[in-house]
């Protein structure tokens, strides 16, 4: 018995996978059976994307916890959580070109770049309790609030890879680019 | 001219060439030279010719010459006649003097010859009558060896005979010395004859020796005898092939075993009083009893130790491995006492106790270098002991904390949770304060010579126990708080641990005291901690103090931080719940006319008074308040939201939506935008606004993902209006409360396919009618 499917996502490494967001979980179907391969169980995700340089990396938005970086091989644990928006995080896509910059939106008018490793071992180095005269690793890269309204639309350039499009619900469309704060990083 | 050069070294060679060739002749060398050179010189060598030399001087010289010659030669012949003269007459003194002392030598020994001839005859009559004396006394002297010897032979039968006798004298009269003496002097015969002649002797004698070695072990192992007493028997029992090492393994074995009544006990250690130098305390009696028997045992212990030493010379190791495993054992015992809880001031008596035991001990055994291995030791117990303290003092604090969690159900449930907050306040502040004032105690003590040599390093252990502490406390509030997912990976941290069984009462309360103890606890211990603890560390200048309250502060100032996020989360996510529930449950296109205010938001109230609650009770009241504006009612005045007046039937839905639109945008342009998501201050009004506003907004989002018939609109706009009045109660911020809920309303609107408002009378009649209920 499905609950509510809000969302889903194409696998783009596996062109029989896909993912689909329930009220409380993220399944995944395999085309071939048409049966369920795996689920995630987790809180009210809002949208899921999967990355488009490494495998088994999906990126999922939820109301309030953030971001999720999942790893689908150990799927108990996300990888790395990150903070999200002040409020709801609506939607969230990665970066087809550069691994790990990650694009969120959210309902408290701002859309945040963030810069998140994508495997587990970095992840350990980066979390191991250090004396905080080194500087920790902030994910955030860029918050951009031009906006009057919540952001409900987000999308990548196909053709460049640091343009991106957004769009809020007062029909503004923002088009920007990251490549400024990549040359800052 | 060759001849006239000659003067010097020609007479000295001439002097030396006629004594040479007076006494040793050999004229083949001085004639060889120049035999063949008949020269003017030749007159000095054997063949010299005369004539040819005078042919030669004739033809060389003139006439001045040779008279010239002729006058040299004359003087040089009186010369040589002198010269040799004067050899012959000393070598003629010589000659007579040899012969006088011929002479006389000879007339010495004439009547030598006849002396000599006397005394041989008579020797040789004294030789023959002491021969015939020897010969005529020859059998005499045998006769008296051979009983000279029978002699000795039966004297010393019989002493082995009287033996046993003799060996039981002496052990009555406990000369054990001479017994042994005896006994070893006739073990070669005992050896030889035992089994056959003396045979009885033999038994005998060994019986006595037994008791002999008996007594002196008895000796040996009475500890009443004095040392050399045990000494000397201990050797005697060597002389005697009695296996002494047995004995001394016995004897060690022994001393080990007493080891257990020296050592100090957990029991004793748990009553032992402050007890001050001066022994003057007849109060403390009872107490100090167990710490004096303890005293005399050690005693006892160290002079075992010295007779031992005295008695087997070569167990100096084993006595050392038992001083060291005495003091081991006593630090031992010590370190287990500290890991329960006490003073710094029992810790200090019990080292203070330990330390005399040390040094009554290196009186006796410099060896062991009991000192040094007991400051090793002793560090060890100090830094357990401070280690140990810290852990209870965090142990203290989190069971002060967890008291939210359990609610005593006939105390009122509305101060619960600022008692709580105020013991774990006190709980901290107090606790830092007491654990510092014990840890003085420990510098202070100047008595203790183990205390002073490690007074820098305590310093240090202090400084970094407290650095460790709070870091360990931060860490502890995250786990309290169920935050600390990001630190473990451990899949068998479900994530239902987040915020099921945590409240968020005990969020906001380590939040607070996250920040209070930043703001009072650390400069508070930082003074403290610079008045006793500072300089005098281990820790060079390059690594810093241990202790940096900088560091401290900022991890706590973030934690509070991120607490109060989580709380108002936790909060929210409830408050979404219920929102959620509201707006998913219902089918907004068919719904009815709207009868009544919804009954969600009597709970979304109740909510809000909970969080009120445990927010006054916790936080600080805010500086200013703001003051209010006017009511407004139920269609709103605010420009943003005119587009619902204008509203004609007659326009079409698209150009109305146009026209709004448009409004809207251009309204945006000379209205000041409304911050909602403000930075979160730890003050009530702050908390809750924060909490309201951001469940108003989740509110827009909900009823943005919905489509309304018109009495869904009005529904949405009957509970908007009910809200409105305690909610800009509640919160703070009030125009920003007001924009939510007109934006709120906006979306519904715009969700909505005949967007037509209840009317104001009908409005304030059914809210009317809602609050007259809820009275």
């Amino acid at each position: 018995m499905l609950h509510y499917l809000s969302g889903g996502a194409w696998d783009p490494h596996d062109v029989n996978a896909v993912a689909a967001t329930c009220e409380s979980s993220i399944q995944f179907w395999d085309l071939r059976t048409m049966k369920k391969a795996n689920s995630i169980e987790h809180s009210h995700v809002r949208c899921a994307n999967y990355d488009t340089k490494k495998k088994h990396i999906l990126v999922t938005a939820e109301d309030e916890s953030g971001i999720c970086i999942w790893d689908l091989r150990m799927s108990k644990v996300p990888i790395q959580e990150l903070p999200g928006h002040t409020h709801w995080t609506w939607a969230v896509t990665c970066n087809p070109e550069h691994d790990g910059l990650i694009l969120s939106a959210g309902t408290d008018s701002t859309v945040n770049l963030w810069l998140a490793s994508t495997s587990r071992s970095d992840k350990l180095t980066s979390d191991s309790p250090v004396e905080s005269r080194s500087q920790q690793f902030d994910p955030l890269l860029n918050s951009y609030s031009d906006y009057e309204d919540s952001v409900y639309g987000l999308a990548w350039s196909s053709r460049e890879p640091w343009i991106f499009a957004s769009l809020s619900y007062d029909g503004r469309v923002v088009v920007e680019s990251i490549k400024p704060i990549l040359s800052r990083k | 001219m060759g001849t006239d050069d000659v003067p010097l070294d020609d007479k000295a060679k001439r002097m030396r060439d006629l004594l040479s060739s007076f006494y040793s002749p050999d004229p083949s060398t001085t004639s060889d030279a120049s035999s063949k050179y008949a020269t003017l010189d030749a007159i000095n060598t054997a063949s010299f010719d005369p004539d040819q030399y005078m042919n030669l001087l004739v033809q060389k010289s003139n006439l001045e010459g040779l008279l010239q010659r002729h006058v040299e030669m004359a003087a040089e012949i009186k010369n040589l006649d002198t010269d040799l003269q004067m050899l012959v007459y000393e070598n003629y003194n010589k000659f007579i003097s040899a012969t006088d002392a011929i002479k006389r030598m000879k007339s010495n020994i004439v009547g030598m010859e006849t002396n000599m001839e006397q005394l041989l005859d008579k020797i040789m009559s004294v030789q023959s009558r002491s021969d015939g004396v020897n010969t005529s006394l020859f059998e005499k002297r045998e006769h008296i060896e051979k009983l000279h010897r029978t002699r000795n032979l039966l004297r010393k039968v019989q002493f082995i005979y009287d033996l046993p006798a003799r060996l039981g004298k002496c052990i009555k009269s406990e000369s054990y010395a001479d017994a042994v003496r005896f006994y070893t002097g006739a073990m070669p015969i005992f050896k030889a004859y035992g089994d056959t002649s003396f045979q009885d002797c033999k038994r005998a004698s060994e019986e006595a020796v037994a008791m002999v070695v008996k007594n002196l072990q008895g000796k040996l192992f009475s500890d009443s005898e004095s040392i050399q007493a045990r000494a000397e028997a201990a050797v005697l029992l060597k002389q005697l092939d009695f296996p002494v090492e047995t004995l001394k393994a016995k004897l060690l074995e022994k001393l080990e075993q007493s080891l257990g009544d020296v050592q100090l006990k957990p029991e004793d250690l748990d009553s032992v009083s402050v007890e001050s130098n001066d022994a003057s305390k007849q109060g403390a009696d009872s107490d100090s009893v167990p710490v004096t028997a303890h005293e005399a045992s050690v005693r006892e212990f160290a002079e075992a130790i010295r007779a031992y030493r005295v008695i087997f010379p070569d167990s100096e190791m084993q006595l050392i491995k038992l001083a060291q495993d005495l003091i081991r054992k006593h630090l031992e015992t010590t370190e287990q006492h500290v890991k329960k809880r006490t003073s710094s001031a029992n810790l200090l008596s019990v080292l203070r106790i330990i330390w005399r035991d040390v040094l009554l001990m290196d009186d006796v055994l410099h060896e062991a270098v009991l000192p040094d291995f007991s400051l090793e030791a002793a560090q060890i117990a100090v830094k357990e002991y401070i280690i140990s303290t810290f852990s209870h003092l965090l142990q203290d604090i989190s069971e002060a904390v967890m008291k939210v969690n359990s609610r005593p159900k006939d105390e009122v449930e509305e101060y619960s949770l600022q008692a709580a907050l105020e013991a774990s306040k006190k709980a901290v502040l107090q606790g830092s304060m007491d654990v510092l004032l014990d840890f003085r105690h420990l510098l202070e003590d100047d008595d203790l010579g183990l205390v002073v040599k490690l007074r820098d390093l305590v310093i240090d252990w202090v400084q970094e126990g407290f650095h460790d502490f709070f870091r360990s406390l931060d860490q502890r509030f995250q786990m309290l708080s169920g935050r600390n997912n990001s630190l473990s990976h451990d899949p068998n941290l479900t994530e239902g641990s987040h915020s099921d069984k945590v409240l968020p009462g005990l969020v906001l309360v380590l939040a607070q005291l996250s920040i209070f103890i930043e703001q009072t606890v650390i400069p508070r211990i930082t003074e403290e901690i610079a008045a006793s603890f500072s300089g005098g560390g281990v820790r060079g200048y390059e690594n810093g103090p241990a202790f940096v309250p900088g560091v401290i502060c900022r991890i706590f100032h973030s934690a509070g931080e991120k607490l109060l996020h989580h709380y108002n989360k936790m909060r929210t996510q409830r408050i979404s719940i219920l929102l959620r529930k509201r707006f998913t449950t219902p089918n907004w296109i068919k719904h009815k006319e709207p009868r009544e205010v919804h009954m969600f938001v009597d709970l979304f109230l109740q909510e809000l008074e909970v969080i009120g609650k445990e927010a006054k009770q916790i936080l600080p009241q805010g500086h200013l308040r703001k003051h209010r504006r006017s009511d407004s009612n139920g269609s709103t005045t605010s420009s943003r939201s005119n587009p619902l007046r204008d509203d004609k039937m007659s326009k079409s839905n698209t150009q109305r939506a146009r026209s709004q639109l448009l409004e809207t945008h251009l309204a945006k342009l000379f209205k000041q935008k409304v911050e909602i998501f403000t930075k979160v201050e730890f003050t009530q009004e702050s908390v809750v606004t924060t909490i309201v506003k951001l469940c108003l907004k989740s509110l827009q989002e909900f009823v943005r993902l919905q489509t309304f018939n018109r009495s869904g609109f009005q529904q949405i706009q009957l509970d908007i209006q009910f809200l409105r009045t305690p909610l800009k109660e509640t919160a703070e911020d009030e125009a920003a409360i007001d924009f939510l809920l007109d934006e709120v309303i906006v979306a519904a609107s715009e969700r909505c396919l005949d967007p037509i408002p209840l009317e104001p009378p009908i409005l304030d009649k059914l809210i009317q009618a809602k609050l007259a209920k809820s009275k």
